[in-house]
C-alpha cells in the first residue's frame, strides 16, 4: 500500500521529466538565464554582505586620530580637542591598548616579532559631529599647541563610499533587469509547454482532473526547471566564493577573517531559482488552463 | 470492459436554454428532457441546432442560462467539473491521441493522469484493448493505425474509468460505414452488458434507423420530436 501512495508524485515527476525533455531548448534557454541571474544575484547579496563590514570599517576612518608632539602627553590635549566646534567626543588610545588590538588580528608570535610591546604610542581619538565639515576640524586640531600628527581618512573613505555605493546601485540595477529576463523566459517556457501540450489538457479535463491537477503538471516542470539552475549557480557560487576568499586571505589576511560566509546567500539562491520559476509557470498555466473547476 | 460498479445515471434537463452572445441566436430554447439510466439516446438534427451544446451542458463545458441541468440527481451548475466528468466518457468526432504515445499509452493516459496505481491501469488498458479489438496492434502510434481503429483507442481511453454516461458526439462523422459499425457495437456492448447510459449525436441515417432506440431531435434549439424507437428520415422528417 505505501508503494502505490507514491506512485502519484511518481507519476507527476516522471511526466515533467518528459515535459521537460519534450521542450528542450526552452528548458535549457530557461535554465542558463536563471543560472547567470542567481550567480549574479548571489554575487551582489555576498558583496553586500560584506560592504556592510568594509563600511563598518571605513567609518572607524571617519574618526580622526591626534598624535601629541614629543614630550606633551597625548592625554592633556583632550580638553583643548573636546572644547573646538565640530568635536562630538575626545577619547585617550594608550599605546599597549592598540597593541593588544592587533595582536589578535596578527597573531601574537608575528607581532612580538615585529614590534616592541610599546612601538606604539599614545593617541586620541576624535570624533566629528559632521564628516563632511571635517576638514576645518582637523585645520583647527592642528592649530592646537602640542598637537603633533592629525591623521583623517575621510577622504579615502568617501572615495570609497561613492564605490560602493554605485556599485550597489548598478548592482540593483543589473539583477532587476536579469531576473526580469529570468522571469519572462521562464513564463516563455511555461507557456509553451502548455501550447505543446493542448491536446493532453484536453483529455485531463475530460477524465475529470481538476484545474490544479492539470496545473501541477506545469509547476512540477518549473519547480525542478527552478531548481536546477538554483543547484548549478549555488554550485558556481560556492566554487567562486572559496577563491575569492582564498585570494583575499593572500593579499589581506586580516581581511579573510571579516568576510561573511557564502553560505547564507547559497540557501537563498536555492530557494529563488525555484520560486522565480514557480512564479513563471504558475501564471502561465492559470492564463491557460486557469483555476476554476469549469 | 470492466464493470461500472451497477450505479447508472439519470439526466434531467428543465427548461434549459442557452444563447451564445456572438451567435446572436439560441443555441437551446427550452428543453426539458428525462433521460433514464441505462438508455441509450440519439440526439439528431441538422448542424447548428444544438445536438452540441446540449451534450456541452451535459459534461460542463458550457452553462445554461436558464432552467436546471441534472445528472444523477446533482445540478450540474453547482458542482466541480471535473467530479462530473470523472462518471463520464466523452468522445467526439476528432480522435485527439496522443501521437507520441501508442494505442496501449494513449488509453492507459485516460487512468494515469487520474492517479491510478499502475497495474490497475495496466489490467484496465489490456481489456479494453480486447473490447475495442486492438490487443494485436496495441503497440502501434496513432501514426501507424487507420482512422477508425484511432477511433477506437479514443474510445478506450473513454472508457477506462469504466463511465456511467457516455457522451458521444457524432463519433462516427468522420468514419466509414464498416468503422461505423464497430464503433457502434462497441457502444452498444458496453451499454448492454454494463447498463451504461449513452448520448450519441449523430447525422448517421442509418445508424440510427437500425438501431431503433430513443430519438430526440433539434431543431433550431427546441426538442420538435422526441420518439422512442424512432425513424428519423434524415432530412428533418420523422415518423414512428
Amino acid at each position: 500500500m505505501k508503494a502505490l501512495s507514491w506512485w502519484p508524485v511518481y507519476y507527476r515527476l516522471r511526466e515533467a521529466r518528459e515535459g521537460i525533455a519534450r521542450n528542450t531548448w526552452a528548458s535549457l534557454a530557461t535554465i542558463v538565464l536563471l543560472t547567470l541571474t542567481l550567480i549574479l544575484f548571489g554575487c551582489f547579496l555576498w558583496l553586500n554582505a560584506n560592504l556592510s563590514q568594509i563600511a563598518e570599517l571605513l567609518e572607524r576612518q571617519v574618526q580622526v586620530r591626534v598624535f601629541a608632539e614629543d614630550g606633551t602627553a597625548a592625554a592633556s590635549l583632550m580638553p583643548e580637542l573636546a572644547a573646538l566646534p565640530g568635536v562630538s567626543g575626545v577619547e585617550l588610545l594608550d599605546g599597549e591598548g592598540v597593541y593588544a588590538q592587533l595582536a589578535p588580528v596578527f597573531g601574537q608570535e608575528t607581532l612580538m616579532r615585529a614590534l616592541p610591546t610599546d612601538a606604539f604610542a599614545d593617541s586620541l581619538s576624535v570624533e566629528l559631529i559632521d564628516p563632511d565639515r571635517g576638514m576645518q576640524v582637523v585645520e583647527s586640531m592642528r592649530a592646537v599647541a602640542g598637537v603633533g600628527d592629525v591623521i583623517w581618512g575621510q577622504g579615502f573613505a568617501e572615495v570609497l563610499y561613492r564605490i560602493s555605493n554605485g556599485l550597489q546601485k548598478g548592482g540593483v540595477i543589473l539583477i532587476v533587469g536579469f531576473f526580469i529576463a529570468a522571469f519572462l523566459m521562464s513564463l516563455t517556457s511555461m507557456h509553451l509547454a502548455v501550447l505543446n501540450r493542448e491536446v493532453e489538457i484536453q483529455i485531463q479535463r475530460w477524465v475529470g482532473v481538476s484545474p490544479w491537477g492539470v496545473r501541477a503538471q506545469f509547476l512540477i516542470e518549473a519547480f525542478l526547471l527552478g531548481l536546477f539552475a538554483s543547484v548549478l549557480a549555488g554550485a558556481v557560487f560556492l566554487y567562486l566564493g572559496e577563491v575569492i576568499q582564498a585570494s583575499i586571505a593572500a593579499l589581506v589576511p586580516f581581511m579573510a577573517g571579516q568576510l561573511s560566509s557564502p553560505m547564507l546567500v547559497i540557501g537563498i539562491v536555492l530557494v529563488t531559482g525555484p520560486a522565480l520559476a514557480l512564479i513563471g509557470g504558475g501564471l502561465a498555466s492559470q492564463r491557460a488552463i486557469g483555476t476554476g473547476d469549469k | 470492459m470492466p464493470p461500472t460498479g451497477g450505479i447508472d445515471i439519470e439526466i434531467l434537463l428543465e427548461h434549459v436554454s442557452k444563447r451564445y452572445a456572438q451567435a446572436g441566436y439560441a443555441a437551446l430554447e427550452d428543453v426539458s428532457l428525462h433521460i433514464d439510466s441505462g438508455s441509450w439516446v440519439f440526439l439528431v438534427g441538422a448542424s447548428g441546432m444544438g445536438k452540441t451544446t446540449l451534450l456541452k451542458l451535459l459534461y460542463r463545458e458550457e452553462l445554461a442560462d436558464s432552467g436546471r441541468v441534472l445528472v444523477d440527481g446533482n445540478d450540474v451548475a453547482q458542482m466541480p467539473g471535473s467530479r462530473l466528468r470523472r462518471s463520464m466518457g466523452i468522445i467526439f468526432q476528432t480522435f485527439r491521441l496522443l501521437e507520441k504515445k501508442t494505442a496501449f499509452e494513449n488509453i492507459a493516459y485516460g487512468a494515469e493522469v487520474l492517479a491510478m496505481p499502475p497495474d490497475e491501469v495496466r489490467k484496465r488498458t489490456r481489456e479494453i484493448l480486447e473490447l475495442v479489438g486492438l490487443a494485436n496492434k496495441a503497440g502501434r502510434m496513432p501514426g501507424e493505425l487507420s482512422g477508425g481503429e484511432q477511433q477506437r483507442v479514443a474510445i478506450g481511453r473513454a472508457l477506462i474509468n469504466r463511465p456511467k454516461l457516455i457522451v458521444a458526439d457524432e463519433p462516427t462523422g468522420d468514419l466509414d460505414p464498416e468503422n461505423s459499425d464497430r464503433v457502434i457495437q462497441i457502444l452498444d456492448t458496453v451499454h448492454r452488458e454494463h447498463n451504461v447510459t449513452v448520448l450519441f449525436a449523430t447525422h448517421a441515417v442509418d445508424i440510427v434507423n437500425r438501431l431503433q432506440r430513443r430519438v430526440v431531435r433539434l431543431e433550431h434549439g427546441r426538442v420538435v420530436s422526441d420518439a422512442l424507437g424512432g425513424y428519423w428520415a434524415g432530412n428533418g422528417e420523422e415518423t414512428e
